[in-house]
């Protein structure tokens, strides 16, 4: 399998008036809701792990529409039948060690593992269903394994995908997913729209054939 | 024959039976009597414009009944969900059925061996209160939407008690005898989901032609402009019988909220609907309103008083006597109605005093205890409706949204039914096959509803001083109640610094606030105490 870069853009989302924003640490997988100051200073800036990653004033979501979604007016065109035990099992483990490891070094952890596999030749929309499959079988369903179990498959059908954090705020509700090319492909609600970025990272597939 | 009057001081109209009922009337609730071999009926509606359509359908489904109890249940579930009826039989029995989205309360005690039913409580002369009354309206926040109290017959006058909402409540010598609970569902449990979607298509577009029926008799109506999917079914209601709308829309300079307002314009655009627009920054929850209703009971609902008031004001200058809405759609077609609400959520023992807590896990223990009452297929929680009243009082215009009316509320239960049999997740996906052809395709491919969360976590920071300036007015008052004033004023701080913790103890402290001082109740000695 071909290796994959991994970048993160971050960006700070005012709470109301711009005198506190909010942040999101990828070393400790929480968010912080800090003043100006704190939120500009370096120091401040490496202790939560935002030192190597680009800053950016106001990040744009890469996410633009929703390949399947169960609130969809189409009526899905592949059936959700059938197990696999192996993803049903990484679904859980993610949704388990969340508090453990953070989003962003379980993201380059499996960016890693899919250099070890076996490459796959799936669509967007087939990675799409093989989630929701996996989230009706295993009897819930969470943003934070579902985003990472999708670049997890995007991953190993050579697709560079995009995982964001977000934020709806000044509320403390957050939310994460994954697109490829601008396309999720699988959401049960499509709500990534409503949360403003504070962190994508970027998986880029990199083509060793490439000059 | 009966005797009636027009009571000076309040302007509520006094019927009182040959039988001995005395029925006490808000001047804006409509009364008209049926009388039939068996019974006299006493049919009650805000929808004083619509109150004889009301009455057709009503009679008409009754034809055919001979027996007393086969009368009693159909009029309980032919009656649209927000209307009531008083049967008056002989032999001093009366029954009374209430709708599961009543937009008008009925409260009944005995008096002096009569039966007593009012629509409203004398808070003016009566001030017998009951602390567990109130333990039931705090208790009542559990659940998920701003609802009545309808786990008990509680209300915060210790004589009195609530007829509840969804219920046929029987009397007997001005006694109750029984209270049953009106399940819609009920009937279609023995139906296999035969209906294919084309039926219930074919019933949803009839359940609109009705709709826009009962809206022919209003000389002018005004719109809620929401951009969804629910209140543009509303408006093709009213497009069909040629109204010519006006309408609001309330905008928020917000991310979440950044497609809604062009989403709004090309709906009002595309339905011909003159659009004003009003800034929700200044309609936020708990902004200060001008006017302040007197409730008959604490509703959390008052926290959207300033919205209400400027939407009124703007229905009432148009010469609206209408004012239509989308509420209730999410409630009737995105939720499963065969299955219970919950308890949502868990106040903090920490917001109350040792007495005040046990009076609320008692009331918090009649909700879980479930008789019924939590059904969603009552109807008892599509819409709130507690300022529906006051609201037309004083400005003169009805609230009126399509999904109270039995025929959509059915063709609500017929799609849980078919998409629980399906396995499918609970949309509105009906609702685009139904009217798919008549509806803007702006809203076909809109993104979604924009959440309230962030406006509610904005209006803790903004309008922090204006609630704890309410529970300041009366915090000997709520002291007694059984609250901890200094707990809630640190929880207010809490959420305004946004963090993010429950504040659904402050919600039923606000609503308890603005009652009392609404009242003229500021401290404990204002009132008698009782239980």
């Amino acid at each position: 399998m071909a290796p994959v870069s991994i970048e993160f853009i971050w960006s700070r989302v005012p709470a109301t008036n711009n005198s506190r924003f909010f942040i999101y640490s990828p070393r400790f997988g929480s968010t912080y809701l800090v003043g100006e100051e704190y939120s500009k200073d370096r120091f401040f800036q490496a202790l939560l792990g935002l030192r190597k990653a680009v800053f950016v004033e106001c990040l744009i979501d890469p996410a633009q529409n929703v390949d399947h979604c169960l609130v969809s007016s189409a009526e899905p065109s592949v059936e959700v039948e059938g197990r696999d035990f192996y993803l049903e099992a990484l679904y859980d483990a993610i949704h388990k060690s969340r508090r453990i490891i953070p989003f962003t070094s379980f993201a380059k952890t499996l960016a890693w593992f899919t250099r070890l596999q076996k490459k796959e030749s799936r669509t967007i929309s087939e990675i799409g269903h093989i989630i929701q499959r996996t989230e009706k079988n295993i009897g819930f369903s969470d943003c934070y394994p579902r985003s990472l179990l999708t670049a997890y498959l995007c991953l190993r059908s050579n697709l560079s995908c995009e995982l964001v954090i977000g934020i709806l705020s000044p509320s403390h509700k957050m939310h994460a997913w994954c697109s490829v090319g601008g396309v999720i492909p699988f959401e049960p609600m499509a709500e990534h729209w409503m949360y403003r970025p504070l962190l994508v990272v970027q998986a880029n597939i990199i083509d060793s054939n490439s000059t | 024959m009966f005797f009636s009057m027009r009571d000076p001081a309040e302007g509520n109209l006094i019927v009182i039976n040959e039988t001995g009922l005395i029925l006490e009337l808000h001047p804006a609730v409509c009364i008209r009597k049926l009388s039939l071999r068996i019974c006299e009926i006493y049919y009650l509606s805000l929808f004083d414009v619509e109150i004889e359509y009301r009455i057709r359908k009503f009679t008409s489904s009754l034809r055919g009944a001979t027996r007393i109890q086969e009368l009693i249940y159909l009029c309980a579930y032919s009656l649209p969900l927000t209307d009531s009826i008083i049967l008056i039989f002989k032999k001093n029995r009366a029954v009374v059925c209430r709708g599961g989205s009543s937009n008008f309360p009925l409260y009944w005690r005995n008096c002096s061996g009569r039966l007593y039913v009012s629509t409203s409580l004398p808070l003016g002369n009566d001030r017998d209160f009951s602390l567990k009354g109130l333990a039931c309206s705090i208790a009542v926040v559990s659940l998920q939407g701003p609802y009545e109290p309808n786990f008990t017959g509680r209300c915060p006058l210790s004589k009195w008690r609530r007829i509840r909402r969804a219920s046929i409540s029987t009397f007997h010598d001005s006694r109750i005898e029984s209270v049953e609970v009106i399940k819609h569902g009920e009937r279609f449990t023995d139906i296999r989901p035969t209906t294919h979607e084309k039926e219930l298509i074919t019933n949803l577009k009839l359940a609109l032609d009705c709709f826009a029926r009962a809206l022919e008799s209003y000389s002018s109506i005004y719109a809620e402009i929401s951009g969804g999917f629910d209140s543009t079914v509303a408006f093709l209601g009213a497009l069909k019988k040629g109204f010519s709308l006006s309408g609001v829309s309330v905008i928020f300079p917000y991310y979440e909220f950044r497609y809604e307002n062009k989403i709004q314009q090309k709906v009002a655009s595309k339905l011909n609907i003159h659009r004003e627009v009003l800034d929700g920054e200044i309609l936020l929850p708990y902004a200060p309103a001008e006017w302040k209703p007197r409730l008959d009971e604490p509703a959390i609902t008052v926290t959207g008083l300033k919205n209400a008031i400027e939407t009124a004001k703007l229905a009432k200058a148009s010469d609206a006597e209408c004012l239509l809405v989308g509420h209730g759609g999410d409630q009737v077609f995105s939720t499963n109605l065969f299955q219970k609400e919950r308890c949502y959520y868990a106040l903090d023992k920490g917001a109350f005093s040792d007495a005040g807590w046990r009076r609320i896990k008692s009331a918090t223990s009649m909700i879980t205890s479930d008789q019924g009452w939590l059904d969603r297929a009552t109807g008892c929680f599509v819409y709130d409706a507690r300022l529906d009243l006051a609201i037309k009082s004083r400005y003169g215009v009805v609230t009126r949204t399509p999904f109270t009316d039995l025929e959509f509320f059915l063709c609500g239960i017929m799609w849980s039914l078919l998409t629980t049999d399906k396995g499918r997740f609970h949309d509105k996906k009906i609702i685009e096959m139904a009217f798919g052809d008549i509806i803007p395709q702006v809203i076909k491919g809109r993104k979604g509803k924009a959440p309230y969360d962030g406006v509610w976590s904005r209006a803790y920071v903004i309008h922090k001083d204006d609630i704890c300036a309410e529970i300041d007015k009366v915090i000997t008052v709520l002291e007694h109640i059984g609250f901890s004033p200094k707990w809630l004023i640190k929880r207010i701080e809490a959420l305004s610094l946004y963090n993010p913790v429950s504040d659904r103890e402050v919600l039923s402290a606000y609503a308890i606030s603005t009652w009392l001082s609404s009242w003229d109740i500021t401290v404990p000695s204002d009132v008698k105490w009782n239980d």
